[in-house]
């Protein structure tokens, strides 16, 4: 009898155990675009023609994460936190809110006060300032984004970078070359080199002050660099043969190039302080577009030793290489997200070139474009979007596609060809 | 051999029977059920099976036939002969002794007549205690299915209101992109019989802030459970005053 009793506050225990299971887990998401509203910022006190808020809505809803409220269906405009009626916003399904007010400084600059409200949770998420200039308004509104972007998204805003890239333009017959620097959504277009021979390959340097970039100015492909506040310039290669692609070490010392004076296309390290260069590469194959890992000790290089061209790893201390990948019979053009592990580049698998992003740790390919002449991937530095060239009629454009696939758009298109983009990395 | 045999039957039917309700305390016992009584027909079946043994038959009492009188009369007839030869003394005597005998036969029949009273209500005792035995056997065996039942039952409501909540917490869940496989933030929900969430609280961050806002968010979101309304107060309070969920994605690509 005591034997039972004791058999049965056993099954008690069991059974009150697996009761303990009454938690309910939700496994599956329904991931849509956060609905935010971006009230008008009052900005009366600045004469400008700029309108922040609506350079914070485009900025956001550019990302794909987001999905803004018209501004023609809000009930009130509101510019503090305390004068916020939650039931407006949430009539609008709004799930945040964005309010602010400008007010000059003493010094003659201005200052936006901006608060971020959670409208499902009806409280304020924060409130920051930011202040500038009269020519800084655009400034003033991506870094609003991206403190909103980082605030819901947990990854940082990249808004406030920049985009360098190539544009050639057809005059009289001539060729005219630009090289250009733009804010990531392509407003403020910065001439930085005009040439009538072609510049290729621009390079951002991981300080954001410079970039490399190959220019035929001189007859002969050569490297340069140079620094986007002082202009100062300096030539850096002068070989026999192609010098190109270059690419910047973390700790911007050093280049990795490519060279053929020795016959064909190899990878060389340039110290840029010594001008000391070392042949990292030797293979009777083209070895070309090389790109620094994080860890300042490995390489990707695009090669065709294979027979194909494929993206391969170097160990830059002991020139052991390894190939990386082997889905399709194109691949080149390795562009590393800043996590060190999705790797884009320019892929093909039957005849078309789609840009592609590649786990190095799963070793998942992912073909991100559709479209026929995808090129040139460069990764945003928060990794969450890459821009690419493609071709819009018989125009080339930039365009930019999220790293999920989920969202593409094309930049604005300046004059001429627009080419070879390259994203800057995290500025100031 | 056959008495081993039936042994072993018995014993084996026994064994089953303790499988069967050890499997059903695992499958389905709680300690805090059996409140709700949906009773389905075939208990009602069982019922019917089990009340004609339940019913005491008592057995009809028989009633012993001593013929007495007749015994008496011969016995007088008798006397009266001898008293006609004997003397008047001993006649007297006789006729005393008579009727002591008379008064041993009457008392006989008296013992007689209280010890078949005294088994008839043995035995209506017994049957009665039997009566009662099946009875509260029948009895516990019918609030055993019950709550087994309703225990089955109140199991099938609470998934399906589970289920419902889980339901409509993924339908509202917005992953931020820096989700990723393997977070998970559990929280805690609390809510009124309306089905109307006035309160989330993070019981286990997942360590990523935008990760926790969306699960909270999602919660926020579906503001009320309109379902709920219609559930069984008492389940309700046992239940669903606060559910638990954890968010863990698994339908991420990283």
């Amino acid at each position: 009898m005591r034997y039972k009793i004791v058999a049965l506050l056993m099954l008690m225990v069991f059974s009150s155990s697996s009761y303990s299971e009454l938690v309910i887990r939700v496994t599956q998401g329904n991931d849509k675009p956060t609905k935010i509203a971006i009230a008008p910022i009052s900005q009366g006190v600045a004469k400008t023609s700029e309108d922040i808020s609506r350079i914070v809505e485009a900025d956001l809803q550019r990302s794909g994460l987001f999905e803004t409220i018209e501004r023609r269906d809000m009930l009130a405009f509101p510019t503090r936190a305390k004068d916020v009626y939650y039931r407006d916003w949430r009539l609008l399904g709004a799930e945040y809110l964005v309010a602010g007010q400008m007010q000059m400084l003493p010094d003659g600059r201005y200052q936006v006060e901006f608060s971020l409200l959670n409208v499902t949770g009806q409280k304020t998420v924060f409130t920051h300032r930011v202040s500038g200039s009269l020519s800084q308004m655009r400034d003033l509104s991506h870094l609003i984004s991206d403190k909103v972007y980082e605030e819901i998204t947990g990854i940082r805003g990249a808004f406030s970078t920049r985009l360098a890239y190539i544009t050639s333009v057809r005059k009289n017959g001539k060729y005219s070359y630009r090289l250009n620097v733009s804010d990531a959504d392509g407003a403020r277009e910065k001439l930085i080199l005009e040439s009538s021979q072609p510049i290729m390959s621009p390079a951002w340097s991981n300080s954001g002050q410079e970039l490399a970039y190959v220019s035929f100015e001189t007859g002969r492909p050569a490297i340069f660099r140079q620094n986007l506040v002082t202009a100062a310039r300096q030539q850096l290669t002068n070989f026999t043969g192609i010098n190109g692609a270059p690419s910047w070490s973390p700790d911007d010392r050093k280049l990795a190039l490519v060279l053929s004076k020795d016959g064909n296309p190899e990878i060389y390290l340039l110290e840029i302080e010594s001008k000391k260069f070392t042949r990292l590469t030797r293979h009777f194959a083209i070895d070309t577009e090389p790109t620094w890992m994080p860890d300042s000790k490995h390489l990707l290089f695009t090669s065709d030793r294979g027979g194909t061209p494929q993206i391969y790893k170097l160990n830059i201390a002991s020139n052991a290489t390894e190939r990386i990948t082997f889905a399709g019979n194109y691949n080149a053009r390795p562009s590393l997200a800043p996590d060190g592990r999705t790797l884009a580049m320019v892929h093909r698998t039957t005849d078309t070139f789609h840009i592609a992003s590649f786990d190095l740790q799963t070793g998942r390919m992912i073909e991100l474009t559709e479209t026929r002449l995808d090129e040139s991937p460069t990764v945003a530095p928060n990794g969450a979007m890459l821009m690419y060239a493609t071709k819009q009629g018989d125009r080339g454009v930039l365009a930019a596609v999220s790293l999920d696939a989920g969202v593409r758009y094309v930049l604005p298109a300046s004059a001429g060809d627009v080419r070879e983009p390259a994203w800057s990395p995290f500025l100031r | 051999m056959r008495p081993v045999q039936s042994y072993a039957i018995a014993v084996l039917a026994s064994v089953a029977l303790h499988v069967v309700v050890v499997g059903a305390l695992l499958a389905n016992w709680q300690p805090d059920t059996a409140r709700i009584m949906v009773q389905p027909q075939f208990i009602e079946a069982k019922l019917v099976e089990l009340a004609p043994k339940a019913k005491p038959k008592p057995p009809a009492p028989q009633k012993p036939k001593v013929d007495v009188a007749k015994k008496q009369n011969d016995e007088k007839k008798r006397l009266e002969k001898l008293a006609a030869d004997k003397k008047a003394q001993e006649k007297k005597r006789l006729q005393q002794e008579q009727l002591k005998k008379a008064e041993q036969a009457k008392k006989e029949k008296q013992r007689l007549e209280d010890q078949r009273k005294a088994e008839e209500k043995k035995r209506q005792e017994k049957a009665a205690a039997e009566r009662e035995r099946i009875e509260a056997e029948f009895a516990k065996a019918l609030e055993k299915e019950r709550s087994e039942v309703a225990a089955k039952n109140d199991e099938r409501v609470v998934n399906s209101y589970r289920q419902l909540i889980q339901q409509r917490l993924s339908e509202n869940w917005s992953r931020p992109p820096s989700a990723r496989l393997g977070m998970e933030t559990l929280i805690r929900i609390r809510l009124v019989p309306t089905g109307r969430i006035v309160g989330v609280t993070v019981l286990k961050s997942s360590g990523d802030i935008a990760f926790d806002r969306s699960v909270e968010q999602a919660a926020l979101k579906v503001e009320q459970f309109v379902e709920i309304q219609g559930m069984d107060p008492g389940l309700f309070e046992r239940k669903f005053r606060q559910v638990d969920v954890a968010f863990s994605p698994e339908d991420l690509r990283l």
